[in-house]
Order: structure tokens, then sequence, then C-alpha cells
């Protein structure tokens, strides 16, 4: 009997966005990608029983309900010019296409509902595979995935693990098996590694100093799980009410941007006196492949809320938190993300 | 020559508009959506008196 390896496993997901939670990308919408982790979307299936209910005569259950469904997952990858401009895009949720072939540029902010947003970002399907087919181990679609959150990390050194992207994501709980799509060819990638970093916050260049050592920058969108199934929000099988409850909605909640960074700290270092005088300035990251393939995520005002001196590898550094604040013209955050695909969150 | 994108505001006001993040950040984050370059010329079809001949033949 033959054994089936992890790298096996093959993924696709939605390039563009669903028309709507329910409705999945087809497979022409779909890109296919290497990832790190091993881990899978597993759907789980939510149950109760009758254990606690009068009139049976004891307290064991005697039968059991299909409540409800979950999927989610993490991809984690080599940070690449396509990967940010998904996750920036997906996870933002508002995005502008300027360009043309080969460089497409996407403009993305967060959705604003305050000012006529939606508080849905937009939906993707996401596609597991090992052998699909004859000799099929694996083949099912998670439907009407959205964001929860990306991390980019960006360390010292010179190998590609030194510049990631982790990005999670939250489903509908609709899953299709078999999934009925047949994996696109592999995406070639432009890596944005670490050694192309550019990096100014509140004015000060970290690489030009030569002072950063490590960063990181997140953005969680806290979906709103639980609001997902409200009356009429569906079921795993349209009209069969015993097969689960999925959701009709993922609405983001409070959502957080996070910034935080390593750097030498040294004679004219200025992040104590920034930390106690409280100075905003715009922070600017920038990862670049060519002309064509980058990734620029702008802080438009930071403070620092924490920086600590310590030591990395024997040398003095400074660890320091970043707040983001809003900023009455440019927002929370943007990120303008430049590759060579069209057609990204369209 | 830069670029444009056409942009909608959300009371459906269309401009065409640098293609730059200094232009587009501070409308997306107004509630500005990108839109069709064609959104630009249909405001009047809805209007009760669209294809009204006597206007047809005025100026």
């Amino acid at each position: 009997m033959s054994t089936t390896r992890m790298q096996e496993i093959q993924i696709c997901f939605g390039k563009g966005k669903q028309t709507d939670i329910a409705t999945a990308n087809t497979g022409v919408q779909m890109w296919q990608w290497r990832k790190l982790n091993a881990a899978l979307a597993n759907p789980k299936l939510n149950t109760e029983n009758d254990a606690e209910e009068f009139g049976k005569g004891h307290e064991f259950p005697t039968q059991s309900f299909q409540t409800s469904w979950d999927v989610n997952g993490t991809l984690e990858k080599y940070l690449s010019a396509e990967i940010g401009a998904w996750a920036m895009a997906f996870g933002l949720g508002k995005v502008v296409k300027s360009g043309t072939t080969p460089n497409w540029v996407y403009t993305c902010t967060p959705l604003i509902p305050s000012a006529g947003d939606p508080a849905e970002l937009p939906y993707f399907s996401f596609v597991e595979q090992i052998r699909p087919g004859a000799g099929i181990v694996l083949d099912r679609m998670a439907v009407g995935c959205a964001v929860e959150a990306w991390t980019i990390s960006i360390g010292s050194g010179p190998g590609r693990a030194n510049s990631k992207i982790n990005v999670e994501f939250v489903g509908s709980g609709k899953v299709t098996e078999p999934s009925a799509i047949t994996m696109p060819a592999a995406a070639v990638e432009k890596l944005l590694p670490s050694a192309s970093l550019a990096l100014t916050i509140s004015g000060v260049n970290y690489v030009s100093n030569k002072n950063i050592v490590s960063l990181e920058t997140s953005w969680k969108n806290n979906l709103r799980l639980e609001g997902g199934f409200y009356p009429g929000s569906g079921f795993q099988t349209p009209a069969d009410a015993t097969s689960g409850a999925i959701r009709g909605r993922l609405e983001f909640g409070n959502r957080q941007g996070t910034l935080r960074f390593v750097a030498r700290f040294e004679n004219g270092s200025t992040e104590l006196a920034k930390l106690k005088s409280q100075t905003t300035g715009t922070a600017v990251i920038s990862l670049t492949y060519d002309t064509n393939n980058a990734l620029e995520i702008t802080w438009p005002k930071v403070s620092f809320a924490t920086a600590e001196v310590g030591e990395t590898d024997g040398i003095v550094t400074v660890s320091v938190e970043c707040l983001p604040m809003w900023d009455e013209a440019n927002g929370i955050v943007s990120a303008v993300a430049k590759c060579g695909v069209d057609g990204i969150c369209q | 020559m830069t670029e444009t994108v056409f942009m909608r505001s959300p009371t459906g006001e269309v401009r065409a508009v640098e293609a730059t993040p200094a232009t587009i950040v501070p409308l997306m984050i107004r509630g500005w959506q990108q839109c069709d370059p064609r959104e630009e010329v249909t405001p009047d079809v809805h209007d009760t008196d669209a294809g009204d001949s006597d206007l047809l033949r005025q100026g």
C-alpha cells in the first residue's frame, strides 16, 4: 500500500474575487502556489447531541445533530510580489488597479464603512488536492473564504526565509467535494528578498544607516465569525436543514495594524527620545524585485508605543513597537503592490 | 504622461484622477471606488426627460 507524502499537496485559490460569499471561483480565476506549512484547511463539522434533554429516562445521548461548519487555514510563504499583492488586496479589502502588462499596480486600503464601504471583505475559494481523480486522496474546495490576517516578517540574513508572509483565512463553512477544479499551472513568483528592503520610520532611514535588524508588520481583521450564522444564513447542502449551517457573511470586527522592529542602538539613536515625546511620523516599508514587481506598505502616522534597549548577537539594539494611528488624509494604512499579474481581486 | 483611473464618489460623482497613491489613497478612504470610464457619461439615462425628442431638437 502506497503512502502519501505531504509534499504532494497542491493548493490553488481565487486570484479574482468571488461574486458573493456563496458563489465559488471558477478554475480560470484561480492560481496555484507552493507553500511552506503542512497544515491543511480542514473543514470542521460541529455537532451537538440530545444528552441534556429530558424525557429519555437517562443522561446519555441517543442522537447527534450536525449544527455548523468551520473552515480555517494558514498560508506560510516566502514573500513575493504576487502573494504580496494578493494578501494586500484581499486582506485590506479595497483595491484600485492601474497600469498595464507587465506592470500592474494595485493600490490597497482598508474598507471604511463610515465612508460607505461594505463591512465584508472580498471572498475567494481555496482548493486542496492530493492525487485528484481516480486515485484521489484529497480534493476539496472551501468556498467563501476571507483573509483574517497577514503578517510580513523581515529578518537579517541571505536566505529566502528572511522575507516571509503568513496569511490566515477563514471560510464560510461551505465545502465542495470533489472540488471539480482542474489545478492550474503553478504560478511563477518574483521574490521580494530581505536584502531589497527600504525602510523609513519617522524620518529615520534604517537601511541607509545600516541599523535595521528585523521587522514585522501585520494586519488583523478580527472577523466576526459568530455573526456569520444568522437566521437564514444557509446550509452545507442547500435546502437540507440537517446538513449543518454555514455562514452567510464574514464581516470584519475591530481591525488592528502592527509594526515592530529591532534596530541597532547607538549614539544619536532617537527611539527612546521619540517614545518620551510621542513623536508621530510616517513609516514606509518597501521591498523590490524589479521596477515592475514590488511592495510598498505605508503607515501614515505612527508613534512609538514601547522602545526597549536590549541586545542581538552581542550588539546593543532597541526593540520598538509602533502604534499605527488614523491619519486624516491617508487613513490607517495603504499598500501599493506591483506585479505582472492582471486581475488580482477583480 | 501620467496614467489616470476613474473613481466614483459615494454621491456618484465620477472623476478621472492621477493613478498615484498620493492622489488615490485620500479618495479611497473617503469612500471613492474605482469605476468604469463609461460611467462618466451615464447619469442622464435615468432622467425622466432622457430621450425626449423635444430636448434633442434644442440647440
